[in-house]
């Protein structure tokens, strides 16, 4: 017999055979959570990026507002600049980046490689409830510069702003390679629970968040 | 891991009487009670999450064969392996074949309590893989050569000095030959170090938070980041997860998530969450070749069908050790083996031996604390209450301690001699004490060694009931 007969045989004894076929029903309810701060409420709109920010500063992460797509080269240019940064990065193989132009910036599309410093990347959706960004694997977006870079630099379009994770998975048509929430920068707090930012990933997490698609 | 639950009783001792030991364990206990409570009253439904977790979990146990292999039929579909394995000889075997016919040479490894249950780091090391541990808590632990002592934080009990020593000895030859002593320098170091290893290592493996069913996903929750490097560079992702890790879809992950970082460290969300569909797709640009998941039972369909189904709930948040008055002190080195605290003194015994680990369960002193706090309500005190019987109904205390228990039963169960006697007793000590208090009193050396005992009141409590309602009437 097999590991894996044996195994199912076993839990065959406890919990009978009948639950093997057919899907059991699952009816449990998901709470709808709770916060002092209504993330819910369709009312006042503002209300999704005003927690988004709040949380992603809460866990270190920094944010700027843009009206345009357009101004994404300037702004991650001025950034790097104040971070003491070279003007080069890696970008995502993503038209909605590698049309804009660069201007001052040596940009390259491709996955990150080990000494890369900063990476630009466009979010697939942003989750107000935990200031979290979702990344989805794909061509477009290669997943290694999420994590390799000191510095990553993430796009998002408010449009793509959700409430919360119940919101996002609807925007999920078929199941990717992968998905990555990422919530703020890179951390830990092994020596002696002292809080160190930059552990294996981005030490520097910058959000921008554009209104427009321009 | 080798057992050492056997010696918890002078583990213990020894713990109580190291300093450094002991400070270390204040420190964090503060940190984690604390950041917990914060992040806890931020969602004021937490409860309801704490209920929905119980319900979820219980009703995928009940459907554990349903669900496993939906998670199974899912992983095949997306590309990946999935195998099966009965006890960590099994799995380990399994991972061997796959690095040997990988032609592997260098292993990077995520933080993973499981394979610290199968040793599954010492099989690959005989084999002459060379294994690193990424997360840095492991990283420090596997270059004292020592085990983790806490589930979420393996290198609590080490203090900074210790980690600039350890770091000075083993990376002086890697050209790292200042001593580094602040924690953003040592966590640096770490950085580089790990960074040429990430980049070089033919296979990555890493535990599972939690296994997607309905998708397929292993869903891994780090803060680090050090999971997804492991599982993203090398050519090859294993993922050894425990059969009991399965639950039924995305809208469930959702309500664990927000449970796991709150109990956990205190965190409304971990900073890196995962979920790994399968190996590298057609168009990807990075990504492992092969993707492999182990499942593994070691005990859990035995402890399915027991008594102690409920500790199957278990997320290993650690929320329990964090709040046990036992663990704070001792930390989790002396418990002997790889879980401590609470959920160790649950699992070790089922996993390894009632009589093996039976000092576990009877160092608890059940005042309840953790059964509070565990996101998935496991009735931590009554499980550790049950091990108690079953180990009275074994026989396998000694003679003294069954002697002992007879006394005390044949005592209480016998209400006028208890009377007469308690009425004696307490009148003599009352009578004895210098100003209300020993400093020594026979058969309780432990405890008077450290403090004074106070003395009784005059009268017994009966005494005292009686004459009140006597005065009543
Ligand atoms: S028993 Fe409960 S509190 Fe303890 S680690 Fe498991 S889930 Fe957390």
């Amino acid at each position: 017999m097999s590991a894996r007969e044996a195994i199912l045989l076993k839990i065959f004894e406890v919990t009978g055979s009948s639950n093997f076929g057919s899907a059991p029903d699952f009816s449990i309810k998901l709470p709808q959570p709770d916060y002092e701060f209504d993330i819910q409420s369709n009312k006042i709109e503002s209300n999704k990026t005003d927690r988004f920010v709040a949380m992603l500063a809460q866990v270190h992460g920094t944010c700027e507002m843009l009206e345009n797509l357009g101004d994404v080269p300037d702004s991650v240019t001025n950034y790097l600049t104040k971070v003491g940064a070279e003007l080069r990065a890696v970008i995502a193989t993503d038209e909605k980046l590698s049309q804009l132009d660069w201007r001052d910036m040596a940009v390259e599309s491709r996955a990150a490689q080990k000494f890369d410093r900063t990476s630009i990347t466009v979010a697939f959706a942003g989750i107000a409830e935990t200031g979290t960004i979702a990344m989805v694997s794909s061509a477009q977006s290669p997943i290694t510069l999420n994590f390799l870079p000191e510095i990553n630099i993430v796009v998002l379009l408010e449009s793509r702003l959700v409430a919360t994770m119940e919101q996002f998975w609807p925007k999920i048509e078929a199941q990717p390679r992968a998905i990555n929430f990422i919530t703020g920068p890179s951390k830990t707090a092994d020596i002696e629970q002292t809080l160190v930012y930059g552990a294996h990933g981005p030490r520097h997490f910058h959000v921008i968040i554009v209104k427009n698609q321009r | 891991m080798k057992v050492l639950s056997q010696n918890f009783k002078s583990a213990s001792k020894a713990a109580l009487l190291n300093d450094d030991l002991r400070s270390a364990l204040d420190r964090a206990e503060g940190g984690f009670v604390n950041t917990r409570k914060k992040a806890v009253a931020e969602l004021r439904n937490f409860e309801d999450y704490r209920t929905y977790g119980q319900q979820v979990k219980d009703h995928t146990l009940k459907h554990l064969g349903y669900y496993l292999t939906q998670f199974e039929n899912k992983v095949v579909k997306s590309g990946g392996h999935v195998h099966w394995a009965g006890n960590g000889e099994q799995a380990n075997k399994i991972i061997l074949d796959i690095c040997s016919a990988a032609n592997a040479r260098k292993i990077t490894k995520g933080k993973s309590m499981v394979s610290e249950e199968a040793a599954t780091n010492k099989s690959l090391q005989d084999q002459g893989y060379e294994v690193i541990e990424t997360d840095l808590g492991e990283y420090i632990i596997q270059l004292a050569g020592e085990s983790p002592s806490h589930i979420i934080a393996p290198a609590v009990h080490k203090s900074k000095q210790n980690v600039t020593d350890l770091f000075h000895q083993h990376h002086s030859r890697l050209g790292f030959l200042e001593k580094v002593t602040e924690p953003e320098d040592i966590v640096n170091q770490a950085r580089q170090v790990l960074r040429d290893h990430f980049c070089s290592a033919d296979v990555g493996i890493t535990g599972a938070n939690f296994l997607v069913a309905d998708t397929g996903s292993a869903v891994i929750v780090t803060n680090e980041g050090n999971g997804d490097l492991t599982a993203s560079l090398p050519g090859v992702h294993i993922i050894i997860a425990s059969i009991e890790k399965v639950i039924p879809d995305l809208v469930s992950l959702g309500g664990f998530l927000r449970l796991l970082g709150r109990s956990a460290t205190g965190q409304i969300m971990s900073v890196y969450t995962t979920l790994f569909n399968g190996p590298k797709r057609k168009d990807d640009l990075d990504g492992p070749d092969q993707f492999h998941v182990v499942l593994l039972d070691n005990g859990r369909t035995e402890i399915l069908k027991s008594k102690y189904q409920d500790i199957l709930r278990c997320i290993r948040c650690g929320a329990c050790l964090n709040h046990c008055p036992v663990y704070t002190n001792i930390g989790g080195h002396a418990y002997g083996w790889v879980y401590p605290g609470p959920i160790g003194s649950v699992l070790t015994p089922l996993l390894v031996g009632q009589t093996k680990a039976m000092h576990l369960p009877n160092a608890c002193t059940l005042n309840g604390r953790c059964q509070t706090v565990c996101p998935v309500k496991i009735p931590l005190p009554s499980l550790l209450r049950q091990h108690r019987v079953d180990l009275v109904q074994m026989g396998a205390h000694s003679w003294a301690q069954k002697f002992g228990l007879w006394c005390w039963y044949s005592l209480a169960s016998r209400p006028k001699w208890y009377n007469q006697i308690t009425r004696i007793l307490v009148a003599i000590l009352a009578r004895t004490a210098t100003r209300g208090r020993f400093r020594w009193l026979p058969l309780a050396r432990p405890w008077t060694a450290t403090r004074d005992f106070p003395a009784p009141a005059q009268s017994t409590f009966q005494q005292l009931w009686k004459a009140q309602h006597r005065r009543k009437t």
